[in-house]
């Protein structure tokens, strides 16, 4: 199939693609990367009435770090996080270690980071990071810019707090301090497919107790989400001696993590080949796992920084 | 719904039943799977061979195909991992499959025959014609280089055309591994008669007799007289020889190792090695044979551990995004494959080439899903069906495990 | 809407309506039948192309969203005698591909990587993420990926 046809509109500036959004008798579509747009166009699951093609809007492009935060623009590409010194610390690990996962070169070329929160996929790589860090959507609207909160952002599959009339203008996420170490664990059948579950971990460790944890889980709900009765599990806790991996004994608290965020975090829907009973093991392994290797990484950025000032 | 030509289509079916029932029968005999599969081969002076079912093997030696299979694997260097592995409760399992399958190659009775000519033109050039058409089996690389050597001539002197029923009157086409096996043979057997008529022409020529006349690389020649064949089109008008040529049915055979590990956890199966040997009698062209059996491989793997359709209660194929369902391997699921050939011929033609190119899907899939019951030691192989997703493995997993031996 | 294409070094100035892809264009329009259509889904890549140097799916961008841009297509990879680009000659000699319905894709993707990257021969990395980017039903990829080596060794010893 082919898409269905729609008028479309170039603006130039934020002004002028909140003016196109504004009418509110056409159904609208912001194209920015377009990479999971025009295929639902091309099935017409999606037949917007107006394709606003922010691609020429300057002012949308570019990330840099402000304060402790780095801010994203709606028209920077997957493909700039690919290099782990493209974003500072900690942060810029997570995200090129994730990076990878989200389809292939000429997807990450196109497609966006704001795109992917303006989609609200469950399987969102990068929306389960900003639930799991507390990332700010800048959406700008007639009704002047609002900042939201990622935490309460997604409503569901493709939904979002974001008005129809709104344009997502970047995204922020906070840095990761150097006591953080991160890591970003994909499962999924090939390469070329979403993720059965997917989960993203940030553990900040001072003098080897955890302080902070943030889980992210991918595809374990009908929206992105934060495993927090996960997380408070963890904190006040020993890292200790990290087992060699990949399995973990079942009375490690990373294990134990798991187990909390698969029956008590997650609420996965069935899937075809991955129901929500296999998903809850996927979930429960997966989250011992990453939380292992992120806790690895916050041991190795220790271990770089005191051969440092050695 | 498209359907379009498959790899081995039909053959996968009977070699995973065949395979997987001699894998279960060893357990249950408390044999290892590759002696049983030994102890049963048809010996190589057995033949031809009839087969019960009705099937007259041509040709075989399955052993060897089985052996080189086992030598470039390293499978006593595997074995003895595997047997560590069990051991050790923080290891992943690994399982080695084996899959020694026999397949049918060129048609059957009635669909054993193409279509073919040469024409040989004033600038000494032949123009071969054909009645099957490639979909990527080389037919371009491989026809002109086989006339031309029956020929004595250089390759670039011979054009295929082919699939252009204005070229060519009948034809078959490319399927059941047969354009070496059957369109080959009829270009050998289409050169034979071009060189035939190529004598009988020199010989009224010159007024000589016919089997006084010798082809030389592409010349006729008798005594001090010689001619090349554009001259020869040139002082004798058209020249075309064409033919339908009937070849006998083949059984191409091979043997396919696989090695897995399987994270129990989460179901995952990695291959760590797979090695495929086929026997497809005389090979024509060692770099396009073995670039289809690897395809052909990942075809199998693809088979083996992704793709499938899964439907909902009313029978609609669930395929709302495509290829992002019906999962096909990419590069990134490739593992490390060996393919190598042994060459028993094909009595059943003058080249003795048998069907290739289809192997992979027909062999590999059994032996990856013997892989992951050796690793798993999955009593009731009925748990293990194809593809072997995560979630079907990892249930598996949790099944029982079978005894040595036990019935 | 009336744009301007720069397809291989020609410009086009084109009506197209906003709903038509890249690829219809190239194909139906200026009859550059080189980009092959496959799942229309962008997963499979047979029809990648390059848009201002970058690899680009031509199914998942719509031709306006090109008005301005330059596209390379696989009949501008070709010297301009005719002479085979380093990727085609690698193809062909590597027997990188059977049906070759994907082969315009992988040597676009290929291309754009080479381009972007003189030192792709030594990032094996870097060429299994441009093999792994599109899918080939024949091959199994392997010779595609020693193809995409070759051009690049043969790219790097000539630059050199």
């Amino acid at each position: 199939m082919k898409p269905a046809p729609f008028d479309y509109a170039v603006p130039r500036t934020i002004a002028e693609a909140v003016e196109a959004l504004g009418d509110t008798g056409r159904k609208a579509q912001v194209l920015a990367g377009g990479q999971s747009l025009i295929l639902e166009m091309h099935l017409q699951r999606v037949r917007p009435d107006l394709v606003v093609d922010i691609n020429h809007i300057p002012e949308l492009d570019g990330m840099r770090v402000e304060g402790d935060e780095l801010r994203v623009g709606a028209l920077v590409r997957h493909a700039a996080f690919e290099p782990a010194t493209a974003v500072p610390g900690p942060l810029g690990t997570l995200l090129s270690k994730t990076v990878v996962n989200i389809a292939h070169p000429p997807i990450r070329s196109r497609g966006t980071m704001a795109g992917s929160f303006g989609w609200a996929h469950p399987a969102s790589e990068w929306c389960a990071i900003g639930v799991a860090l507390d990332a700010t959507v800048e959406v700008t609207g007639p009704d002047g810019a609002r900042a939201l909160p990622a935490g309460d952002y997604f409503l569901g599959p493709h939904r979002t707090t974001r008005r129809p009339q709104e344009l997502i203008t970047a995204v922020r996420l906070p840095l990761l301090g150097e006591n953080t170490g991160v890591s970003f664990i994909e499962h999924r059948r090939t390469h070329f497919t979403f993720a059965q579950v997917a989960v993203a971990a940030a553990l900040t460790v001072h003098d080897g107790v955890i302080a902070d944890a943030r889980i992210g889980l991918v595809n374990s709900a009908d929206r992105p989400i934060r495993a927090r009765a996960a997380e408070d599990s963890l904190i006040g806790t020993e890292t200790g001696p990290l087992p060699a991996g990949p399995r973990l004994p079942g009375e490690h608290p990373f294990a134990r993590a798991g187990r909390i965020a698969a029956t008590q975090d997650a609420a996965p829907l069935d899937q075809p080949y991955a129901d929500a009973e296999y998903k809850r093991q996927a979930i429960a392994v997966l989250v011992g796992r990453t939380l292992l290797e992120a806790a690895a990484d916050q041991r190795a950025r220790l271990t770089a920084r005191e051969g440092y000032h050695r | 719904m498209v359907t379009y030509p498959y790899r081995g289509a039909g053959r996968p079916e009977a070699a995973i039943a065949i395979e997987r029932t001699m894998d279960l029968l060893a357990r249950r005999l408390g044999m290892d799977p590759i002696e049983l599969r030994r102890r049963n081969f048809i010996p190589p002076d057995a033949f031809p061979y009839e087969t019960p079912t009705g099937r007259r093997y041509d040709s075989g030696n399955y052993a060897a195909a089985l052996d080189l299979a086992l030598d470039t694997l390293g499978y006593e260097k595997w074995r003895a991992e595997r047997d560590r592995r069990r051991q050790d409760p923080d290891a992943l399992p690994l399982g080695i499959g084996v899959s020694c399958y026999v397949e049918r190659s060129g048609g059957e009775t009635g669909g054993l025959h193409e279509f073919g000519s040469l024409t040989v033109h004033e600038d000494g050039t032949v123009t071969a014609r054909c009645g099957a058409a490639p979909s990527g089996q080389s037919h371009e690389t491989v026809f002109p280089a086989l006339v031309a050597k029956v020929l004595g001539i250089e390759e670039a002197r011979v054009r295929l055309i082919e699939g252009d029923t204005g070229e060519q009157p009948e034809g078959l086409g490319s399927f059941a591994s047969r354009s070496a096996q059957v369109a080959g043979a009829m270009f050998q057997h289409a050169a034979t008669l071009l060189i035939d008529e190529a004598r009988a022409r020199a010989a009224r020529l010159w007024s000589v007799p016919a089997d006084q006349v010798e082809w030389v690389d592409g010349t006729v020649v008798h005594g001090s007289a010689s001619t090349g064949l554009g001259d020869l089109v040139r002082a004798t008008g058209p020249f075309r020889v064409e033919d339908r040529y009937e070849a006998g049915m083949a059984f191409p055979f091979g043997a396919h190792v696989a090695v897995t590990e399987v994270d129990p956890e989460l179901g995952t199966v990695r291959i760590l090695q797979l090695v495929a040997v086929d026997d497809c009698g005389v090979v024509l062209d060692p770099d396009v044979v073995h670039g289809q059996a690897f395809g052909s491989a990942v075809q199998g793997i693809g088979q083996a551990l992704y793709e499938g359709m899964a439907f909902d209660d009313d029978g609609v194929p669930h395929l709302p995004g495509g290829f992002l369902d019906y999962l096909l391997p990419t590069f990134a699921e490739i593992p490390p494959i060996d393919i190598k050939d042994t060459c028993t011929p094909g009595p059943g033609t003058p080249p003795g080439a048998k069907g290739a190119g289809e192997s992979g899907c027909i062999g590999t899939p059994a032996a990856i899903v013997n892989a992951v019951a050796d690793a798993l030691r999955i009593a009731d192989p009925d748990l293990l069906q194809m593809p072997l997703t995560p979630d079907s493995v990892w249930r598996a997993a949790r099944a029982s495990r079978h005894e040595e031996g036990a019935r | 809407m009336k744009i301007t294409l720069d397809v291989n070094g020609t410009r086009h100035a084109l009506d197209v309506e906003p709903r038509r892809l890249l690829a219809d264009v190239l194909r139906d329009d200026l009859k550059l039948t080189g980009t092959h259509l496959g799942c229309q889904h962008g997963i499979c890549g047979a029809c990648t192309v390059l848009m201002d140097g970058k690899a680009i799916r031509s199914c998942l961008v719509l031709a306006v969203q090109c008005d301005g841009s330059s596209v390379r297509t696989v009949e501008g990879l070709a010297g301009p005698d005719g002479e085979p680009h380093a990727l085609q000659r690698a193809f062909s000699a590597e027997r990188a591909l059977q049906c070759g319905f994907c082969t315009p894709g992988f040597l676009m993707v290929a291309a754009g990587a080479l381009e972007a990257d003189p030192g792709l021969a030594d990032d094996p990395e870097a060429v299994e993420s441009v093999v792994g980017s599109n899918i080939c039903r024949c091959t199994g990829y392997e010779p595609i990926r020693r193809a995409i080596v070759c051009a690049a060794r043969a790219q790097r010893d000539t630059t050199a």
